[in-house]
Formats: C-alpha cells, structure tokens, sequence
C-alpha cells in the first residue's frame, strides 16, 4: 500500500473541514492513526503549517497568529482583526494570539503565506545587523 | 850489450865508405831486424791487445756518452713532458677553480634569491595575518559593540515601554 504523502494528507484535511464539514474529533483521531503508523509524528507541526497552508490558497480561510509584548486589550484584538479581514479580504479568519515578552513592544502577525514583524526587538536586530555591516 | 858489440865493429870500420860515417851496416841490419822483431812482437802481443781495450774502453765511453746524450734527452723530454702536464694540470686546475667559484657564485645568488623571496612570503603572509586579525578583532568589536548597544538599548526601552507606547507602535503597524 502506497504511503500518502504529508502534502496530500494535508489538503485532504483541509477540504474535510471546509467541504464535508466532517467531525473533528473523528479527523483528528485519523490523523494521529495516519502519523502514528507512518512513524511520522514528529512531523506533526509541519503537518499543521500545511493544512493551514491548503486553508488559506483554497478556501481563503486564514489562521493567523498575532504575538505580542502583553495580553492585548480587546478593542486592540477588534481592531486587528478588523484590520486583517480587510487586509485578507475574508471574513474566514481565525487569530491565535500568544504572549512573547522578548519582543518588547510591537506586534508579529505570521499568516499561512506571510510573516509580517513589526516587533521593537526585529527593529534591534536590524540596528545590530546594520552597525555589524558599517 | 848490443850497442857495445856495435860500437865496437864501428871503431874497426872506421875507415872506409860508410864506415867513415860511422856506420856499421851489419850492426845496422842487426839493429834493424831486431827492431822490426820486436816492433811485431809488440804489435801483435801488446799494441793489438792495447788497442783493442783502448778501442773497447773507446766504444764504451762513446756508447756512454751516447747514453748520457739519450738519457739527457729522455730527461728533456721528461721535463718537457712534466712541464707540459704541470702546466695542463694548472690550466685544468684554474679551469675547475674558475668554474667552481661561478658556479659557488651563482649557487650563493640562487640562496640569496631563495631566502630574500622566502623571507617576502613570511612578511607577505605575516602582514597578511595580521590585517586579518586586526579587521577579525575589529568585526568582534562592532559585534559586541553593537550587542552591548543593543542590550543597553532595549533595556532602556523596556524600562520606557508602557502600554500606551506599545498601543500606539501595534496602530502605527497596522496601518
């Protein structure tokens, strides 16, 4: 029996989500049997990037995560999330948003396609990078 | 004895021919054969055997003589011979000296050459070494230098950082 590769595992999931609106539960055990007995469990967050991936070019459903200095406010979470909707143009959006104080300030939004920073610690680095080239 | 027998016959011829010259002729004749026996006698057992050393001591000598006159001619050309060597060994002796002090010469070139190039390529590489340091020293301080700014700089930040700055660098992001 030919092994399915993580690619097309993937955009089976995703399509199972959006089109056949199959139980999640039911999918996620599939997935776990697929990654157990294929001995690839260690390539599950490569997997998660995919599907997200298959989400976003197919459906335009965009999982999106947004980290910051500090938990921020929910009229700030409202804007951003108005913000990438018009930005994306969809209203399939879903944020996750993390806490990372090493960033100091600003925030990092890491779309299935792109990764925006605009965090003050990127803005050190470049500082550093810079002064290294002079 | 002879000669008193004949001076006696004489006295008594004295008086006629060659008696008046005081001539005996038989005394003469006697005289005459005696000394022509004793002329052969000579001849044949003295004078022969006389001449014959004299001829031998003679040819000896000459033959001496010649080979003195050889040997000194051998002995010349000895010399000349000798000289010739000598003097082709001197040549071939100034020859080999001359050209080993070239060839002493260029071999001392060859090492100067060798050493002065040796002793560029170790000053060469040296130098070389040492800029490399230098711009290596020079590069960790800019790192570290930047790394310290940079440490410096964000704990000043963070030390200004409220909410109300980050809000206004998250709006300034989005927009």
């Amino acid at each position: 029996m030919k092994v399915k590769s993580r690619s097309s595992v993937a955009q089976y999931l995703a399509d199972s989500l959006m089109i056949s609106k199959s139980d999640k539960d039911d999918l996620i055990k599939k997935t776990a049997y697929w990654l157990y007995a294929n001995k690839k469990n260690r390539e599950l967050n490569y997997l998660i990037k995919d599907i997200r991936y298959f989400l976003a070019i197919k459906y335009n459903y965009q999982i999106v995560y947004i980290k910051s200095s500090r938990d921020l406010s929910k009229n700030e979470k409202d804007n951003i999330h108005n913000k990438l909707k018009a930005y994306f143009n969809t209203d399939l959006l879903e944020i996750i948003y993390k806490v990372d104080t090493n960033l100091i300030g600003g925030i990092i939004i890491e779309s299935p396609t792109e990764s925006l920073d605009f965090s003050v610690k990127h803005k050190l680095d470049n500082f550093v990078k810079n002064s290294e080239s002079f | 004895m002879i000669h008193i027998f004949a001076a006696q016959q004489s006295t008594e011829a004295e008086a006629t021919g060659i008696a008046a010259f005081g001539l005996d002729i038989k005394s003469f004749i006697f005289q005459l054969i005696t000394f022509t026996i004793v002329v052969l006698f000579l001849k044949f057992f003295v004078f022969n055997k006389f001449f014959k050393v004299i001829d031998e001591r003679k040819d000896e000598i000459k033959s001496g003589i010649q080979n003195a006159q050889e040997s000194e001619k051998i002995l010349l050309k000895t010399k000349q011979e000798y000289k010739r060597l000598i003097d082709s060994a001197n040549n071939e002796a100034s020859k080999i000296i001359d050209e080993a002090r070239v060839e002493a010469a260029k071999i001392l070139k060859e090492i100067e050459n060798t050493a002065t190039k040796r002793s560029e390529k170790i000053i060469s590489e040296a130098q070389l070494s040492i800029d490399s340091e230098i711009l290596k020293a020079q590069k960790e301080l800019k790192k570290e230098n930047a790394k310290l700014v940079s440490s410096l700089t964000a704990r000043i930040i963070r030390e200004k950082m409220n909410d109300e700055i980050d809000k206004k660098i998250i709006e300034s992001a989005l927009r």
